[in-house]
């Protein structure tokens, strides 16, 4: 069924170097011809296996007490030990 | 249920009905989905032979895909190193396909094309240089790959059955107990195991498949269960007078930016679920005559939206009267017989 949502909006790719080399007459192709086509595709692959452009080494993580930073700094927490009667974890 | 296997003449194209009928008796498990998924959807794809234009692209791919990897495979099993066998794969791949052109602009020609099955081949065999799961060697010597089987079912159509009575041929009667149903035209399933394989000391038919979606925990699931590899499992242990375990479903996901993808599941069955599956082989066989015989096939209006939704499902959501005009502007009509949906289609016929 034609729908209209199907239809790519970009054009069809080119015609490949590989695909230039697939489409000819096999017999004008040598052997060295075809070991030709499979080298192109181990490299193709080779090529999209490697990360595009190299990664940006991360940036050393730092933690930064936003608190200290605007001197909002808290009086620290006190623990206070559970009076009789009350719940206890067993 | 008995069986027998019969040994193929591999060129050989007949109709999978019975003479001036719509009864089917030699099925696939392509067949049988489709009359499992919906009648209608059997009625427009079988029995009329209605076919979306991008069905011959996958065909091919596929058939090539395989019978690539069909060679390799026996290559292999001359003890033809990888680099070697893999020259030999693609140049015979090349030698094929060279003048196959498709259009790019469709979503299936931009994915399956001369270029990407060269590249896919090249690929896969590449990813399982070292293979764990080895081709199994038949008592012949040969490779147990693109293994065609065709088993005889020691029932069939109705349509085909009378009664034998003390030594004479009489009409079916219901009732009587000494009569024995006699099937002139016995069920017959037929298909083709890509590869049988050894893994892990266990025996396993190895099911080739191509895809542009994605190989997750969702597209393994679709296997089991599945009347497909119910059936490869069934037609393994016959075919090889030895336990199958199942199938070890082998995908390949193409893709266009990124290098293509392998990733492999298994599908078990046990004894039980082989006998479950031939017990409702039964029915369903008996309700596909049913339909034939009534000149029928009735909508299975719940399945229209599954698997990415039915290629006929703008044509069913259209009034009867209007559908045939529908199919025709959107599919191409073809001989069903010259398809891979008839189970007696030989793929290197193509």
């Amino acid at each position: 069924m034609t729908n209209i949502l199907d239809t790519p909006a970009i054009s069809p790719p080119s015609p490949s170097e590989l695909d230039e080399l697939i489409s000819r007459d096999p017999l004008e192709l040598s052997a060295l011809d075809i070991d030709k086509i499979i080298a192109m595709q181990r490299n193709y692959r080779a090529q999209r296996e490697a990360p595009k452009g190299g990664r940006k080494p991360k940036a050393p993580t730092q933690t930064i007490d936003l608190a200290a930073a605007l001197g909002l700094v808290k009086p620290p927490s006190v623990i206070t030990p559970p009076k009789a009667g009350g719940l206890r974890r067993i | 249920m008995q069986i027998a296997a019969e040994h193929i003449a591999p060129s050989e194209v007949r109709s999978p009905f019975l003479p001036g009928t719509n009864i089917q008796y030699a099925w696939s498990s392509t067949t049988l989905d489709l009359l499992k998924t919906c009648p209608r959807l059997y009625e427009y794809t079988v029995i009329q032979g209605w076919a979306s234009r991008d069905e011959s692209i996958h065909l091919r791919f596929g058939i090539e895909y395989h019978t690539a990897l069909q060679e390799y495979a026996i290559a292999r099993a001359k003890e033809i190193n990888h680099e070697d066998a893999i020259h030999d794969t693609i140049q015979q791949l090349q030698g094929r396909v060279y003048d196959w052109v498709v259009d790019r602009s469709s979503r299936a020609g931009k994915y399956k094309n001369r270029e990407s099955i060269v590249s896919l081949v090249v690929d896969y065999l590449d990813h399982f240089v070292d293979d764990p799961a080895e081709t199994f060697i038949l008592e012949s010597g040969e490779p147990a790959v693109e293994l065609s089987f065709r088993l005889e079912l020691d029932w069939g159509p109705k349509a085909t059955s009378h009664v034998e009575m003390d030594g004479n041929l009489m009409e079916v009667m219901s009732g009587e107990k000494k009569a024995t149903r006699i099937f002139d035209q016995p069920y017959l399933l037929c298909g083709h195991l890509d590869r049988i394989v050894t893994y892990c000391d266990n025996l396993y038919v190895m099911d080739h498949k191509t895809s542009m979606s994605t190989l997750s925990g969702y597209y393994f699931n679709q296997w089991s269960p599945s009347n497909q590899m119910t059936l490869y499992t069934y037609a393994g242990n016959i075919v090889l007078h030895s336990p199958v375990k199942g199938v070890i479903i082998s995908a390949a996901q193409i893709k266009l930016e990124e290098p293509n993808a392998f990733q492999r599941g298994f599908t078990y069955r046990t004894p039980d679920q082989l006998s479950e599956w031939t017990d409702d082989l039964r029915f369903w066989l008996g309700q596909a005559e049913a339909f034939a015989t009534a000149n029928y096939w009735p909508q299975n209006d719940t399945s229209c939206g599954k698997f990415g939704g039915c290629k006929f499902r703008e044509v069913c959501s259209k009034s009867p009267q209007v559908r045939e005009t529908y199919l025709a502007a959107s599919f191409d009509r073809v001989d069903p017989l010259q398809t891979a949906n008839n189970p007696f289609f030989d793929r290197s016929s193509e």
